[in-house]
């Protein structure tokens, strides 16, 4: 019962007309940015992150945040159906169905059918993080500081060894991150570390600016260099329900992506992603006729799509019961929650229950939002293609710019963004995948506590960490992820190079 | 295999940059900060162990890259927009254009206390219509116009934050 009071009490939260607002300012940008490719929903959830500080309360900033990240999965499938053309990564696997049937003539069905399976799958996701978050919360409550520390290292690795690319870069990432998170005033012994004497420096830097700079300005360098070039929409939409037909085909795929999405949106660093390749995947491999995927079988729209967003809506149980963000938009939800001075964990559903059970509502009231923005509006959607780039760059950069310095009224925080927005565009070059950096950024301060709690509570002794339960099965399970990560790449170098 | 020469030698390069970062860090945590006692960690030691760490995932990559760089492992860095074939190496580029908007950039920072937010805002908006993507003079001035207008519009009326009027004015 408890969980049903409190999901009325997020009603009455989510209901006011300023959250409302807020929902649907969120569902629009995020569909705007899953439309537009060159703009993902980290870079504009970083960029927004300043405007946390101008809303008043925590729960409205969460509000607008969470219907940016899930609305982006909405907008996403868009142009990935029309054009080809993924407005994100998570939609990249609907281009080879969803593309072949607009090809087709059927790019109404494609749409129709990637806006129903996302407001399916959104919705019993969210119904799933109504019921699993509270009890994995009360669990949450017995970690100490050695579990806690653990726990973060360990989401922190995950997050590096699921990313699909390479695992030594991910974790130069994830050390980079913890360092920079170093800099400033070490909070028990009062130390200035490395600010080498730049007043700035001693409070450190400020995590709007480093994911504005890495993703903001640093996605913009990239995409300037390569001179992206509007197209034009030609393919035509037709009629936006699917027939029976194509109902009785997607049914079983909406349902199994849906649940792969859950599950492995729960898991730090897997998420949309990961849940959309997966489901595409499985999809194949249970159909009747799999020789039609890749020449436009609605299963493989139906599955990815509905994996997707389920992902995206339980990625928040994590964040919202341990305090762990499992992946960079989630990052930005944690930011932006301690900038209002609401800390993610255990203590939030107790402590804040209007945020945590306020988001929740809201994402029910998101996807409702999404569906009637989507369907009806997919034209609309697509004549945002239109917006030439050498307007939307310079337009994204004075927001980062002006959003870096309000955060203290400081130019200086525009030298450390352009700084952090060169190391982005350089990690683009490189092949980097740049989400653990800001995950090890927000948890920094964190891991390094509880690290030094931990050693105080065990006497400088190491092995606190392997012996407590938790955080020993934690490190068990991380050995197993790990070995079996390794043993399936090698397989798979074995399989390229045989002939 | 000439065309992965150049990758190898940036992931090369990098690499050292990491290498020395790492080593840096160690020896800056260790003199500098302090590592304190296992009992009672100093201000140096999580800085010291992520120094090493870096110093030795560095070298992994190096040695990576040297000996075991594939295909596979470089083709993305070549961009979304095509595949491996045929594709210039990331160290050339077919625009400039992040080249000018690093240095657009650099002079919003300079001159936005400077000068003031307004006209350091419409100043950014114009070099960049007109510099940057070549548009005809009325073009940029409505554009600077209209963006340098939307832009106070949000930040200060409607979010209320604190922008700079300017030195050179007050």
């Amino acid at each position: 019962m408890e969980v049903f009071d409190g999901l009325i009490g997020g009603f009455y939260v989510a209901l006011t007309p300023t959250n409302i607002l807020f929902a649907f300012l969120g569902c629009l940008l995020g569909t705007a940015v899953g439309v537009l490719p060159g703009l993902g929903p980290a870079a504009t959830m970083a960029m927004l992150l300043p405007t946390a500080y101008a809303i008043g309360s925590p729960v409205t900033a969460i509000i607008l945040m969470a219907g940016i990240y899930y609305g982006s999965m909405y907008g996403g499938s868009t142009t990935s159906i029309l054009l080809n053309l993924p407005g994100e990564a998570a939609s990249v696997v609907t281009c080879i169905d969803g593309y072949k049937m607009a090809q087709k003539g059927r790019a109404g069905a494609a749409l129709g059918i990637a806006a129903i399976g996302s407001f399916i799958a959104g919705t019993l996701a969210v119904i799933g993080l109504t019921f699993f978050a509270p009890p994995i919360a009360e669990f949450a409550l017995k970690f100490g500081p050695p579990e806690k520390c653990t726990l973060a290292l360990v989401g922190l690795l995950m997050a590096v060894t699921l990313s699909g690319s390479s695992v030594i870069k991910g974790s130069i990432l994830l050390v980079l991150g913890l360092l920079l998170a170093a800099v400033g005033l070490d909070p028990i012994s009062g130390k200035t570390r490395f600010s080498f004497g730049i007043t700035e420096l001693q409070s450190g830097f400020d995590f709007v600016t480093l994911a504005m700079g890495v993703f903001g300005l640093g996605e913009i360098f990239y995409n300037l260099e390569k001179t992206l070039k509007t197209e034009i929409v030609t393919t035509k939409i037709g009629q936006i329900f699917p027939n029976m037909q194509d109902w009785a085909r997607s049914r079983w795929a909406l349902l199994r992506g849906t649940l792969v999405g859950f599950f492995i949106g729960i898991i730090p660093g897997s998420g949309a992603v990961i849940s959309s390749l997966v489901s595409y995947a499985m999809e194949k491999r249970v159909s009747k006729n799999p020789e039609e995927f890749g020449h436009g079988a609605i299963e493989g729209v139906a599955g990815p799509e509905s994996a997707n967003n389920a992902a995206s809506s339980s990625s928040f149980i994590p964040l919202l019961t341990l305090g762990i963000p499992g992946n960079a938009s989630i990052a930005m939800m944690f930011a932006a929650l301690l900038i209002k001075g609401v800390t993610p964990g255990p203590f939030l559903i107790k402590e804040h229950p209007d945020v945590f059970w306020g988001v929740i509502a809201s994402m029910y009231l998101g996807n409702v939002m999404l569906l009637v923005l989507n369907l009806p509006l997919v034209g609309i959607w697509v004549q945002l293609l239109r917006v030439p780039y050498r307007i939307l760059a310079p337009v994204v950069i004075l927001f980062t710019a002006i959003g870096s310095y309000s955060i203290a009224n400081q130019a200086f925080d525009i030298y450390a963004l352009l700084g952090f927005g060169i190391l982005g565009y350089l990690l683009k070059k490189l092949n980097f995948e740049p989400g653990p950096l800001p995950l090890a950024f927000v948890l920094g301060p964190m891991i390094e506590s509880s690290m030094r709690q931990s050693l105080l509570i065990s006497g400088g002794n190491f092995s606190i960490f392997v012996t407590r339960p938790i955080s020993g099965t934690l490190i068990a399970l991380l050995l197993v992820l790990v070995i079996s990560q390794i043993f399936m790449n090698w397989r798979k170098k074995r399989k390229n190079s045989s002939p | 295999m000439n065309r992965f020469n150049s990758l190898q030698k940036m992931e090369m390069a990098a690499a050292a940059i990491v290498v020395a970062l790492g080593a840096f860090v160690a020896l800056y945590s260790q003199y500098a900060l302090g590592l304190g006692m296992m009992i009672s960690p100093g201000a140096g030691f999580m800085p010291f162990l992520m120094g090493i760490a870096l110093l030795i995932l560095g070298a992994c990559w190096f040695i990576k890259s040297l000996f075991f760089a594939d295909a596979q492992d470089l083709a993305p860095s070549l961009g979304q927009e095509g595949s491996a074939a045929g594709e210039a190496s990331p160290l050339e580029y077919k625009s400039r254009k992040h080249l000018w908007g690093f240095l657009v950039i650099l002079g919003f920072a300079i001159f936005i206390e400077r000068a003031g937010f307004f006209i350091t805002t419409a100043l950014f908006m114009l070099i960049w219509q007109l510099i940057v993507e070549k548009e005809k003079w009325l073009k940029s001035i409505l554009i600077t116009l209209l963006t340098a207008g939307a832009m106070y519009s949000i930040f200060r009326l409607l979010l209320k934050i604190h922008l700079p009027p300017g030195e050179w004015f007050y």
